[in-house]
């Protein structure tokens, strides 16, 4: 800065200047960036929707602990209760046989019912 | 010593850590940078005055980068996810995946640039980077598989990480979608691997992986420990020490075979740039290979090559491109390291008068961990006087594993007969390398832990150094005026 000729100085200007408008031009086009929906997803073929479908569901005859766990409302000790339920009891018949199980009153069951699935 | 480009680095620094503490909207900084460059053009003959407003103008640029940087795109992958949930999306492998272990269970982790993520039932188009750790390592990957995975968002500072566990999936949807170049590099990184672990016994083929090919999760945790604790670590990390050896090397090689200086030169900046994506294309290497290419440039250019413009042109360059990187400890231990080294090592060196070789070696060993000690203690807690000594002896050690490799894989690839030839000389370096970093951890009193200074000390500290190099400079200035 301290030694520059005016030819350095004219060429450090439009540096900067280039510099400034590409930083203007960069944050304006990743703010002001408009948001792209597909209704399918391109990369998939038909499969996709069932992959999801299923990928979303949970097998209470096959899950353990930590899978049951996703479910909403189920912590460790509710699926304890649900695995210890299915070793003693065979596998579930209904998905309403969840309302057996103490600490699953009718308002959890109606919150997770669309999420388990028995296979 | 003040050159224009340390000054405007200088500016510029201060420019990205004045975001972080003063807020102000991006279109008024810009606006005003843009008022102080045309009050720049109109006094450009008019030295003081163009000196104040381009200042204040590069000091205002630093801070709209990092307002830039920091920005997040409208449609980034992080401002439609929340930690803990599970979410489906896909993206192509950014990087070379690999295997890891936590708890006795394994699992492999790579680089995912997002591309579109199942929102509210439907596909949305994203930008981002997600770490993605797949603990189904029955699936295999690699750099450009196009990948379909749900998973789990978990904690992080940093970039978000995608857990995918039981209850998730991943599946290859598309092959090839990453760049060709970076594929053909990245493949050709298995022949070597193979090669390393056919031929050297472990822990010294991980040890050399970790310092050839920068495999560094492989090296064992008792040698990082003793690594760290000697404060010899940064010869794990591929950063501008290996780069600068392996140039020595190939220049060396070269120079040798009667290649011309010019011709030498521009193979070396080729052979560093495909080093450089070689080893991860990591920030560390990125920043070596930068300032080895503008010192072996203004050779081939005939420029008088000046040490301190070359550090800031690299460190402005990185800076410009990351901004954040000014908080990052290996970027901060780095052009520490560097610039004690060159600025205090010939005052020592002119306080002892013409020292030996061994004295001038033991200075720069001694000016490398001036620079870096406050920030080791800092960030790692741990001060270890051990250091001045362990390099003296590990980075020539250094110096020979990476000649010693090149030579084993160069004639290693050509036959196994020569791998096998070659191999023995590899491993008894790294087990030298090995053998003189167990003595030194061993050294009584080589090491403390010491409680985290405080900041402004640490801050005190280099305010200091360069202070003393800033006031040296000034008195230049003023003579030659």
């Amino acid at each position: 800065m301290l030694y520059l000729s005016k030819q350095e100085r004219i060429v450090l200007i439009a540096l900067l200047s280039f510099g400034l408008i590409a930083i203007g031009a960069r944050f304006f086009l990743k703010t002001r960036q408009n948001l792209i929906f597909n209704k399918q997803y391109p990369g998939l073929g038909k499969d996709t929707q069932s992959i999801i479908r299923k990928s979303q569901t949970i097998n209470i005859n096959k899950a353990d602990m930590e899978t049951l766990q996703q479910l909403p409302g189920i912590g460790p000790s509710l699926a304890k209760r649900i695995v210890e339920y299915r070793r003693e009891n065979g596998e579930f018949s209904q998905i309403e046989d969840l309302m057996n199980i103490k600490g699953m009153g009718i308002k959890k069951f109606e919150k997770l019912k669309q999420y388990v699935i028995i296979e | 010593m003040i050159s224009p480009i340390s000054f405007a680095l200088i500016l510029f620094c201060l420019g990205i850590l004045m975001e972080k503490f003063i807020s102000i909207p991006f279109f008024s900084l810009f606006l005003i940078s843009i008022i102080f460059l045309i009050l720049a053009v109109i006094k450009v003959d008019k030295k003081f005055y163009f000196i104040l407003f381009i200042s204040i103008a590069i000091f205002l640029f630093g801070a709209l980068t990092t307002k830039e940087n920091n920005a997040v795109c409208k449609n980034h992958f992080s401002n439609f996810i929340k930690q803990g949930y599970s979410i489906i999306l896909s993206g192509v492998v950014k990087s070379k995946p690999v295997l890891g272990k936590y708890y006795n269970k394994t699992f492999s982790l790579f680089m995912l640039k997002t591309d579109w993520l199942y929102y509210n039932d439907q596909w949305l188009k994203t930008t981002g980077l997600v770490n993605v750790i797949n603990y189904k390592t029955k699936d295999v990957f690699d750099y450009g598989d196009e990948l379909f995975i749900k998973g789990e968002i978990g904690k992080t500072k940093r970039l978000p990480i995608l857990k995918v566990k039981k209850t998730g999936f991943i599946k290859l949807t598309a092959k090839g979608k990453g760049n060709s170049l970076i594929k053909t590099i990245l493949i050709a990184k298995d022949p070597i691997r193979k090669l390393i672990d056919t031929n050297i016994a472990r822990p010294n083929s991980d040890l050399l992986a970790g310092i050839l090919l920068g495999d560094r999760h492989r090296i064992p945790e008792h040698l990082n420990k003793r690594f760290k604790k000697t404060g010899t670590i940064h010869i794990l990390a591929i950063s501008g020490l290996h780069i600068g050896l392996v140039a020595s090397v190939l220049f060396l090689v070269f120079s040798a075979l009667g290649i011309p200086k010019n011709i030498n030169s521009v193979i070396i900046i080729l052979f560093l740039i495909i080093y450089c994506f070689f080893t991860g294309s990591r920030v560390p290497v990125v920043r070596a290979t930068i300032m080895f290419s503008l010192f072996l440039l203004s050779f081939l250019l005939k420029k008088e090559n000046q040490i301190y413009n070359t550090l800031s042109i690299a460190a402005l360059i990185i800076l410009i491109w990351n901004p954040n990187q000014i908080y990052n400890v290996g970027f901060q231990l780095s052009f520490a390291a560097v610039f004690s080294i060159i600025y205090l090592t010939p005052r020592f060196e002119k306080f002892f008068k013409r020292p030996s070789y061994f004295g001038r070696l033991f200075f720069v060993s001694l000016s490398a961990w001036l620079g870096v000690a406050p920030l080791i203690a800092f960030y790692f807690k741990i001060f270890s006087p051990i250091a001045i000594l362990a390099n003296l002896i590990i980075i020539p050690l250094l110096f020979l594993n990476i000649a010693s490799g090149i030579t084993f894989i160069s004639f290693g690839l050509m036959h196994p007969f020569l791998a096998s030839f070659f191999a023995p000389s590899c491993w008894f370096f790294s087990q030298l390398l090995i053998i003189s970093t167990t003595l030194f951890y061993r050294v009584p009193y080589g090491f403390f832990e010491v409680p985290r200074p405080a900041k402004f000390l640490v801050l005190f500290y280099y305010g200091c150094l360069f202070g003393l190099a800033g006031k040296n400079s000034l008195k230049k200035i003023r003579k030659t005026s």
